[in-house]
């Protein structure tokens, strides 16, 4: 094996299992409410991606922080009384809302394709929870990034070198967990 | 005004990432009497799709890095970095999913009290079929993508996203048909 396979290896291994197994801890989440997978069809198409959708706005949030602290354009004392804060939490809300009605929307539509029957309740319970699990992370996600993204700024560090493998990780594990709990919670 | 240009491009590269992830859950959902067979295969999951996006993401940055400094030039024939970076990406990925495995096993059997050795050979499995579907896809398409003017750090990203789901729900799909 050459030098530079063993670098890349070296270099990117560790980074990528510890990743990789808190991401599996939402694994452990979703294995708890299985049975209610594999038999509430549009919430199984759902669930890689909202995972996705999830893992983008934490990429998108955690950039889109950095790029306005580095522009000056982002306060650092009492930040959640700015306007730009305040535009950007609007914006990322938006799309967010937009986003998760499509992915509910389009999961319904393939299961009925699959054989699933229509069921409006259902339809409105599975739209609903999705839209809410977004949301929520989509919040949340966004004060853990500037909350995180300062604490690291503060301590003379590069934010995009931590931040994005931090939040991201933190999605896999937050999406899976808050979904499996408002599954229990609905269904 | 909260729905401006931002936005839109916000909502329109998330519904583009979306649509992979349905199309990967449509997959799963057209073979769940498949997925029943292994208990414990859903630990596995997530783990196992944010490996597969790990491998070849940093795969096509690294390729990307490499054509716009010059060190991977087709025309000279200049192939090292290609074939590092697949060798490199195809060690990770197997040496990742025999941990995730082992984790996915543990798990299981500690926390669910499922004795299901067959998880490790269906994360296995699975990353060698699903190598040999995204490396390739992979170098090809970021070494196309840059012969033709677009910039691969721009484009790759969703794309192998999208991509990247599909194929390794497909992967986990054969592993389990191959094991069981």
């Amino acid at each position: 094996m050459n030098k530079t396979v063993l670098t890349i290896f070296r270099e990117t291994f560790s980074v990528m299992i510890i990743s990789n197994i808190i991401s599996s801890l939402g694994g452990l989440a979703l294995h708890s409410v299985e049975k209610k997978l594999l038999i509430l069809l549009p919430i199984l198409i759902i669930v890689p991606g909202l995972n996705a959708l999830i893992g983008g706005f934490a990429s998108i949030v955690c950039s889109k922080f950095t790029t306005m602290l580095y522009l000056g354009e982002f306060p650092e004392g009492k930040w959640w009384q700015s306007h730009n804060f305040k535009a950007l939490f609007s914006k990322v809300m938006v799309a967010a809302l937009i986003s998760s009605m499509y992915l509910a929307i389009l999961a319904f539509v393939i299961a009925i394709l699959r054989g699933f029957r229509f069921n409006p309740p259902l339809f409105i319970k599975i739209t609903f929870m999705t839209i809410i699990s977004t949301l929520i992370l989509v919040a949340l996600l966004l004060l853990f990034s500037i909350v995180t993204g300062l604490y690291i700024y503060h301590k003379k560090h590069d934010p995009n070198s931590y931040l994005i493998p931090l939040v991201t990780s933190i999605a896999d594990v937050a999406t899976m967990a808050l979904f499996s709990v408002l599954l229990q919670f609905f269904f | 005004m909260a729905f401006d240009k931002d936005s839109k491009e916000i909502a329109i590269g998330q519904i583009v990432t979306v649509t992979g992830g349905l199309l990967a859950g449509g997959a799963l959902a057209f073979y769940t009497d498949k997925i029943a067979l292994i208990p414990g295969i859903f630990v596995l999951l997530p783990g196992f799709l944010d490996m597969r996006g790990d491998v070849v993401g940093s795969l096509a940055a690294r390729l990307s890095s490499e054509l716009h400094i010059g060190s991977i030039d087709i025309a000279k024939q200049k192939r090292q970095g290609i074939r590092d970076g697949v060798v490199a990406a195809f060690l990770l990925s197997l040496a990742a999913s025999v941990i995730l495995g082992l984790v996915a096993y543990a798990a299981s059997y500690f926390i669910f009290k499922i004795n299901n050795p067959d998880i490790i050979w269906v994360a296995i499995i699975a990353t060698i079929v699903s190598n040999l579907i995204l490396i390739p896809l992979t170098v090809k398409s970021t070494v196309w993508f840059f012969a033709h003017g677009y910039d691969p750090d721009n484009v790759m990203g969703p794309y192998i996203t999208v991509v990247g789901d599909v194929a390794a729900i497909v992967s986990l799909l054969i592993a389990i048909v191959i094991v069981t």
